[in-house]
């Protein structure tokens, strides 16, 4: 890996954040999620991208405070804002990855949060 | 897209109803383009009714009834206008800096961290920076410690960088020892790399060279991460020699503590890196003159350290205008105990204990009211709830006879008692205590011993004044913060809730239920449907009867543990 | 370096017979007269091979503490011969748990002079080649740690990680290695929580006693796991399948109360679930009718 210089690094400073078409999901996985359950969740969201053959990144992340919502996973997709699912299970997964990443369609009754101003 | 969110925030699930009525009206009006109705499960909005936030315009409205819906529809929805009266003007009141990364970036790869502005900060200090401006800049920051004595962080760091030293280090206390708060652990697990840029800033600015990560062995998965993140920062050429080319060298390390709380303690913190008991030692010297293996060292906690990347890519004057006039910047809070979102917090210093409660908290878990809050841990205190609207800050907290401590902010209904949990932390002190100094040592077992007096009943009156004694000479005389502030559960339990001590003094009764030896179970023979359920839990067989007769609990034989009590699907088990 | 052998008989002259076969090998005897004192020893002692007696059960002994002596052995990897003589009737329960003691011999005491010698010298093999490994293992760490400075807790953290606990015969080799007083490193293990001065069981249970965690009951849990497995906190069940300890804070408040088997957090704990998580790590149905631990 190439070390880092300082123009390098003064690109990484410009660069907008990337507004990539690519859909992201991400999994809350601290000790506090994978306790939760984020382990199961996780595998079972990159099987099911795997199983679709989707273009879409599933991510592990670090905790985002909301711990009595926990499994949480975060889904940033089709220039809706990114949405924040809780105590999300296995089932609930899938539903996240063919409802919302697929078909744009939010899902009711499991979101803990909407943040307009922080998909990637 | 549009996007119509709803939710019921007095929990009463009339979102159905309100999402049918929305979408009627939408089709009555007609409304183009494209949307969506969404029913949430949380808001950020709690117990103002039924609440409706219209995205991307960010109209909220609280307190709807169903006949409000048309006009909200025609005017917000179609329109696209805000409809005033029913407004809901507050916004989320968490600040995120410490926790900015976390949730978002992957904690596993460096690439995630410098996409989201990481390394700026230092780039800053390395390269565009003299040090003394930088300096300057912490301290227009106002940044301050927040491990617990809040003491300010451009002071530490020019007390280290004055002596002249070869060798000068710095220490990232992660530690976390306070049962309760847990933010440290979730900052390493969720964002490690701008833990490392804070310690990369202090050293260069301290003129040390080498760095230790102190981390509980209890968080292996924090370990893990942080790990991690240093080899690829290695690897980036962020640690080793001549850094981004400014001639300026650093290289980390780990160090597991092995669960001693004393070992948060500068002193004992050193010792317990140079791989000794972890004893404190009287200060001065203070580690910033003569620290690990003898030089001067800086030690900050996680959360101090994550905030410095911020302090220099946004500057130190946006971050001082964040805060309270003593207090700069945003304090993350573990919020737990009887709240109903049990999680982490970050809020602006000088924001209400009931702000964050209500507003963020969500409110109290069960039916029960809320008695005090607790913050600081072992070391802190209770504050009432008389209190709740005092702004947090290291000041008023500490004239409320607590400290804002690391952290841990833990909610206490009236289902709690506030002997017995003066007594839990009592036990804490009493286990952690290290022993080297007979005030801590002895104190706080005495101390023990009158709150398990007073919680057995076995107390007289005239305890308190010893036990409040003994509290004050263990506060003054410890030699280090430990046994310092071990009394302060036990003094402003006794500042508040005097009262509920004397009643299981001269009473012999636990209003909450929790102190054992001062309850009696019995079955209420008219209550009772000879279900059994109480029988078959009883641990200890001290229930006898059957089904036909009824049972009773015989008192020589029970243990108090109230599985019946909790069992009991008919209040048929009476406890007093 | 001689072997440590512990007998455990109150039969003198088969002690000191014993004693004479063997003492041609390089081996150390230590002898105990009754079987409280043999498990005082073998705690003590740590030795390399247990030689226990069936001779001094009395007639309706349970034979409790012939168990927690091959218990112990059996926890930690140290030989024990069984030494049974003809006319012993043995204790219900006790045959069943003898058979699952690994690493043991037993041997008929009419033969015990032809069967004795050859047997433990194999024991002693094994034991050595056992130890042997240790060796390597301790040296290997202190190479790996040894330019650092104020490695002692680190090398302890990583000796507990492998062994479970930090046994004193490594802490013996260990001295020698790092070339520092064996009171430094007990100083320093006695000091920390963290580390074990004897074998845990093969699950690790750990309730938090945090504040979170207490207010929400988890005093309640603890009192439900030490009546399901009849232990204290630092202690481990008799068939060396759990130690039970508390923990100050996992860092999870947000889920309290919480518990965890080995590396697997349990969040929300309730009373009533306990026996179903620690039936998963029990034998099948041994937990579910309570008796399996009582007393």
């Amino acid at each position: 890996m190439a070390k880092l210089t300082r123009s390098k690094l003064e690109e990484y400073g410009k660069k907008a954040p990337a507004k990539a078409g690519r859909a992201l999901v991400r999994v809350g996985m601290s000790t506090c999620g994978i306790a939760a359950g984020a382990e199961e969740v996780y595998e079972a969201l990159k099987g099911a991208v795997a199983q679709r053959n989707l273009d879409v990144d599933v991510r592990k992340c670090g905790c985002n405070g909301k711990c009595y919502a926990e499994p949480l996973v975060e889904v940033v997709s089709g220039g809706l804002p990114a949405v924040l699912y809780g105590k999300v299970d296995k089932r609930l997964a899938l539903d996240i990855i063919d409802k919302h990443v697929i078909n744009g369609e939010l899902l009711n009754d499991h979101i803990y949060g909407i943040d307009e101003g922080k998909g990637e | 897209m549009k996007l119509i969110l709803l939710k019921d925030t007095d929990g009463k699930k009339e979102e159905a109803v309100f999402q049918e009525k929305i979408l009627a009206e939408m089709k009555k009006e007609n409304v183009q383009g494209k949307w969506q109705v969404v029913r949430v499960a949380d808001m950020g909005i709690y117990n103002k009714g039924v609440a409706v936030k219209i995205l991307p315009e960010g109209f909220t409205y609280t307190g709807l009834s169903l006949d409000d819906i048309p006009a909200l529809v025609r005017t917000s929805i179609k329109e696209g206008r805000e409809l005033g009266e029913k407004s809901y003007g507050l916004k989320d009141k968490q600040v995120k800096i410490v926790l900015r990364n976390c949730g978002r970036i992957d904690p596993e790869n460096i690439e995630s961290y410098l996409e989201s502005g990481g390394y700026q900060g230092l780039k800053k200090v390395l390269l565009e920076l003299k040090p003394e401006q930088a300096i300057e800049e912490l301290k227009e920051s106002g940044l301050r410690g927040r491990g617990g004595g809040g003491f300010p962080v451009w002071m530490k760091w020019q007390f280290a960088r004055k002596p002249e030293s070869a060798e000068k280090f710095i220490i990232c206390n992660g530690d976390e020892g306070d049962p309760g708060a847990y933010m440290d652990r979730s900052v390493l697990e969720g964002d490690p790399h701008s833990v490392l840029e804070g310690m990369l800033t202090a050293g260069y600015l301290v003129g040390a060279n080498k760095g230790y990560f102190y981390i509980r062995a209890e968080y292996p998965l924090a370990i893990t991460r942080v790990q991690n993140a240093v080899e690829q920062a290695r690897a980036y050429g962020l640690l080793g020699e001549n850094i981004l080319g400014s001639g300026f060298s650093f290289e980390v390390d780990i160090r597991l503590g092995a669960g001693a709380f004393v070992c948060g303690e500068e002193t004992a913190l050193i010792a317990s890196v140079e791989g000794k008991r972890g004893y404190p030692s009287p200060r001065p010297p203070y580690p910033s003159v003569k620290g690990l293996w003898g030089k001067p060292t800086v030690i900050n906690n996680v959360e101090t350290l994550a905030n410095i990347p911020v302090v220099f890519s946004r500057g130190g004057k946006w971050f001082s205008s964040i805060g309270s006039p003593t207090a700069k910047g945003t304090k993350v809070f573990a919020l737990t105990g009887k709240i109903k979102n049990s999680g982490l917090v970050e809020v602006p210093m000088g924001i209400t204990l009931r702000e964050i409660i209500y507003d963020i908290g969500g409110g109290m878990l069960n039916s029960y009211d809320i008695k005090a809050v607790q913050t600081g841990g072992p070391s802190g205190g209770v504050i009432s709830r008389e209190y709740l609207d005092t702004p947090v800050d290291y000041e008023n907290l500490q004239k409320l006879g607590s400290i804002m401590g690391s952290g841990g902010m833990i909610v206490i209904d009236e289902s709690d008692c506030m002997v017995d949990l003066a007594k839990f932390y009592m036990n804490f002190c009493v286990d952690e205590s290290c022993g080297k100094c007979a005030p801590c040592r002895i104190g706080t077992t005495q101390m023990l011993e009158y709150l398990d007096s007073v919680s057995k009943g076995k107390a007289r009156e005239d305890d308190l004044p010893r036990l409040k004694k003994v509290a004050m000479a263990v506060k003054k005389a410890s030699l280090c913060g430990l046994g310092q502030t071990s009394p302060n559960p036990v003094l402003s339990t006794l500042r508040y809730f005097e009262e509920e001590y004397l009643e299981h003094i001269r009473e012999g009764k636990c209003r909450a239920g929790k102190c054992k030896d001062l309850l009696q179970y019995s079955i209420l023979q008219d209550q009772c449907r000879k279900c059994g359920l109480c029988y078959r839990n009883c641990p200890v067989n001290a229930i006898t009867g059957n089904n036909k007769q009824g049972y009773i609990i015989e008192r020589e034989k029970c243990i108090k543990c109230g599985n019946c009590f909790d069992v009991c699907k008919f209040e048929a088990i009476s406890r007093g | 370096m001689k072997h440590k052998i512990l007998v455990v008989e109150s039969d003198v002259t088969f002690a000191g017979k014993a004693a004479e076969l063997l003492s041609s090998y390089n081996y150390s005897i230590y002898t105990a007269g009754t079987y409280k004192e043999g498990f005082e020893k073998i705690k003590k002692l740590a030795p390399d091979i247990v030689l226990v007696s069936l001779g001094m059960l009395r007639p309706g002994s349970r034979g409790d503490t012939v168990k927690s002596i091959l218990q112990y052995a059996g926890i930690n990897g140290i030989p024990a011969v069984i030494i049974l003589p003809e006319a012993i009737q043995f204790p219900e329960g006790l045959e069943a748990f003898i058979e699952k003691v690994p690493l043991k011999t037993v041997v008929f005491k009419k033969d015990v002079e032809q069967v004795l010698v050859s047997n433990i010298k194999h024991l002693v093999q094994q034991a050595g080649e056992k130890h042997r490994q240790v060796i390597e293992e301790v040296a290997l760490l202190v190479e790996k740690w040894k330019d650092k400075e104020g490695n002692l807790i680190m090398i302890l953290h990583e000796i507990q990680k492998e062994f479970g606990y930090v046994p004193r015969s490594v802490a013996f080799i260990l001295a020698q290695r790092l070339d520092i007083a064996l009171a430094r490193i007990y100083e320093v293990i006695t000091f920390y929580n963290f580390f074990r001065l004897e074998a845990p069981g093969k699950h690790i249970i750990s309730v938090c006693l945090g504040t979170a965690c207490y207010l929400k009951g988890s005093g309640k849990i603890l009192e439900e796991i030490k009546n399901i497995l009849n232990v204290e906190e630092g202690q481990t069940t008799r068939d060396g399948l759990f130690y039970l300890q508390v923990v100050r804070c996992l860092g999870c408040c947000g889920l309290a109360p919480v518990m965890t088997v080995d590396d697997k957090v349990y969040g929300n704990m309730t009373r009533e679930n306990v026996v179903n998580i620690l039936s998963k790590y029990a034998k099948k149905g041994e937990l579910s009718n309570g008796k399996a631990y009582k007393k």
